[in-house]
């Protein structure tokens, strides 16, 4: 008898304690709602939940930047597609980039998953994507609207060097004759074909070599190429990672992280990497964004890895850089229109000697 | 009220009984009460935070009436956390220290060393015709971060700068206005600022423009907006805001106009010399206190100085209140809707080829500017003259005596 009541005691006590954190919390989210939809009604256009920072009024608003805690230089997180239309007011002469593309045939593949296409993989195309020879997703499903090629992989980084393998393959078997070169490319890379096609014009794509961000460690003896800031392939390299690659003595098929198996299988195939530092000594190929190679945060990793000497500054990037690495959506769009749209008045910009001299 | 209540089996308790056990003086507590009091305590507990974040409303100047205002929540969960993921996963084979980064903007190295084969002709011709003055507000706090770099980079453009703190400092070289800092004393310093420009400097540059130690200035582009102006007349050019009020007397809805303080305002000769002239007098320009862009933009009005559309041919704006991002993103603050006059334009591309300024950068975002606009380009693209100016680059606005004026 004296047991059950004790128990009921404690009953009583824990069902008081659960209906007054409940009733609480019901009231306080009560006040959230009215105050969120207080907001919705100034700006009828659809607001994602997780507006925050946005929310703020003006004086707030500018306190949190002073701070700044949030929005960086060109903004961050999701971002909606901006569509440049003023072509016609530009009236650039675009000659020597329009025979170059003639010239420098070149493909990219991009590594993207379903989960990213409209995330990702859509700014790619609405952007940079529109300026190469030949451009192609890659996932695990196909996608004929999109479209995206489905590999014959799981999603997930575990993954990533089967889907990179197996990429190039499908590149060699279906698209060996549209193109010079064959570059691969993530879905947050912004890539400047003209830059690139620029730099390959130096060199014969009937060699056996490849170019990127080069990554001294690991890989003996001359390092392989970073994954994000893109890597391309010469035909001859293609030709030789296809009909070559399976044998996995030479070439790991899967597993491991997918620069580096890349590069191990690169070397054994006897492909060369090659600098693509410019004349100067500045690079062109970036597995970071633009901000972090100006300023220098790198993180204490890169120190060792990068063949260059990790530097930064105005001084140790080239005028033609080919590749940044994450740049999420707004990001990309703002470097579309820094690239492409936003200029100076009054300054011609004329075309300088930055390739290596290779001549002696 | 269901039966949970089994102390008392006797009788069937209603809600209010309850709490008149519970309240009842002399009898020890209800095991229910006393559960149901600590589960309010604790759930406040948790829930304070997220209450007072949602009350951190502050009202601004005079509180326009379109504008409610906002509720905050201070932390946008960016993708940083998602970002650094990826950039530990990808390379999983080798261990890696966290990252370790600081804001190294004063060690930066910003000496110049290209020589670039370019054409500068029209810039150059464009430097000698349009000559602009532009004074930085800065503070002795910003001044080694912020000044220095604006200095460095896109200072060396104008045809002259100088900087105001309320302290002198004779190595950036500052002027000391003799204000306190604070936002309550932006409209003296500002006021000051002009004046001292006027009494000095008059003859130094045909317009005159301010601008705050995180605004970016792409000067060619501001030369190329006002060769289509005159300087000898009233003008006054910016990121034209208008704040819609309640006019007092006849309780109708009116807008006050004003350029944004932090995206820089530029005002012609004339408009500085009517400013000289009567810009003491406490009925046409406020001189302490309030938001100074809203003070001195009424000023401008009630000198009978006009606001001339600064947005391109095609619309697109080129003073901007807030970083490149936010225009390409196309997500803007609430109340930025109401505030801007040109329709706070996203999507098709909002921002001009031949952008002015943008706001709220960070010292070392103006060196990634300077690399973006001066540096990087494509190879084989030669960028040809564009005709972005208007035909008639004058809105008139109805000058005169402001009423919104009078209250600080």
């Amino acid at each position: 008898m004296a047991m059950n009541r004790m128990t009921r005691r404690n009953l009583q006590f824990i069902l008081g304690l659960a209906l007054g954190i409940t009733a609480t919390l019901i009231l306080t989210s009560y006040r959230q709602m009215t105050q969120s939809s207080v907001m919705v009604h100034l700006d009828s256009r659809e607001h994602k939940s997780n507006q925050d920072a946005l929310d703020l009024d003006e004086h707030a608003f500018h306190e949190m930047m002073e701070k700044n805690q949030n929005i960086p230089l060109v903004g961050g997180g999701e971002a909606k597609a901006v569509k440049f239309e003023d072509e016609h007011a530009h009236h650039d002469d675009d000659t020597a980039a329009r025979d170059l593309a003639k010239k420098v045939r070149v493909l990219v593949w991009v590594m993207t998953g379903p989960q990213n296409l409209d995330k990702k993989a859509v700014h790619v195309r609405n952007t940079w994507g529109k300026r190469v020879n030949k451009l192609l997703f890659m996932s695990s499903q196909w996608n004929s609207t999109f479209p995206t090629i489905g590999l014959n992989v799981s999603e997930g980084r575990e993954h990533l060097t089967a889907k990179t393998m197996q990429a190039f393959r499908y590149v060699y078997e279906k698209h060996f004759d549209e193109a010079d070169w064959f570059m691969k490319a993530d879905d947050d890379t912004y890539l400047i074909a003209e830059n690139l096609r620029y730099m390959l014009s130096s060199y014969d794509t009937n060699q056996p070599i490849y170019f990127g961000h080069i990554f001294k460690v690991i890989v003996k003896p001359n390092g392989y190429a970073s994954g994000g800031a893109g890597y391309i392939l010469s035909k001859e390299a293609l030709r030789r990672l296809a009909t070559q690659g399976h044998n996995t003595s030479i070439c790991r098929q899967d597993g491991g992280a997918e620069d580096v198996e890349v590069g191990k299988c690169m070397t054994g195939l006897g492909i060369k990497i090659l600098p693509s530092v410019d004349r100067l000594g500045r690079s062109r190929f970036h597995c970071f964004d633009t901000e972090t190679h100006l300023r220098g945060g790198y993180p204490k990793w890169y120190l060792s890895y990068d063949a260059n000497g990790a530097k930064k500054g105005l001084d140790n990037i080239s005028d033609y850089p080919i590749t940044f690495h994450y740049i999420n959506t707004a990001k990309m769009y703002a470097l579309e229109y820094f690239v492409y749209h936003m200029r100076p008045f009054g300054i011609i910009s004329k075309p300088q000697d930055l390739n290596l001299d290779l001549k002696h | 009220m269901p039966r949970f209540c089994l102390c008392y089996p006797q009788k069937e308790p209603t809600s209010m009984s309850i709490l008149a056990e519970c309240v009842s003086p002399g009898k020890a507590p209800h095991r229910f009460c006393v559960g149901f009091l600590m589960g309010m305590v604790v759930a406040s507990l948790i829930a304070a935070p997220l209450i007072m974040n949602g009350d951190n409303y502050y009202r601004y100047r005079t509180e326009p009436v379109s504008h409610v205002g906002g509720v905050s929540r201070m932390a946008m969960q960016e993708e940083s956390t998602e970002r650094s993921a990826e950039l530990w996963s990808e390379r999983s084979v080798l261990d890696r220290e966290p990252q370790d980064i600081r804001d190294p903007a004063s060690d930066l190295d910003t000496a110049d060393r290209h020589l670039h084969r370019d054409d500068n002709t029209v810039a150059q011709r464009l430097t000698e015709e349009v000559r602009v003055l532009v004074w930085v507000m800065t503070s002795p706090q910003t001044l080694q971060s912020r000044a220095k770099m604006i200095r460095d980079t896109w200072g060396k453009r104008t045809n002259k700068i100088l900087f105001f703190s309320s302290k002198s400092d004779p190595d950036l070289p500052a002027i000391g206005l003799n204000v306190t800092e604070g936002r309550t004393h932006l409209m003296e310093k500002t006021n000051r600022a002009f004046r001292y420009i006027y009494d000095n400097h008059m003859d130094d540059a045909d317009w005159f423009m301010k601008v705050d130690d995180d605004t970016y200035v792409i000067m060619e582009n501001l030369r190329y907006l006002l060769s289509g102006e005159n300087s000898s007349e009233p003008l006054f050019l910016g990121h034209h805001f208008h704040l819609r009020y309640r006019s007092r007397g006849a309780g109708t809805m009116k807008y006050l106009h004003y350029q944004s303080g932090g995206a820089g305002y530029v005002i012609s000769k004339e408009a500085l010399r009517r400013f000289g002239e009567k810009g003491r007098d406490e009925k046409l320009c406020r001189q302490t206190h309030g938001a100074e862009d809203i003070g001195f933009g009424q000023c401008m009005i009630n000198l009978g100085v006009r606001i001339s559309n600064s947005t391109d041919v095609l619309g697109r704006s080129r003073f901007h209140c807030f970083p490149p991002g936010h225009f390409t993103g196309g997500r803007y603050p609430s109340w930025y809707h109401a505030y801007d006059a040109n329709g706070a334009r996203k999507g098709v591309q909002s921002m001009s080829d031949y952008a002015v300024t943008f706001h709220y950068i960070r010292p070392s975002e103006m060196q990634t500017l300077d690399y973006l606009i001066y540096h990087l380009r494509p190879y084989g693209v030669l960028h040809a003259l564009q005709n972005l100016n208007r035909e008639h680059n004058t809105t008139s606005l109805p000058a005169g005596h402001s009423e919104v004026f009078a209250q600080p």
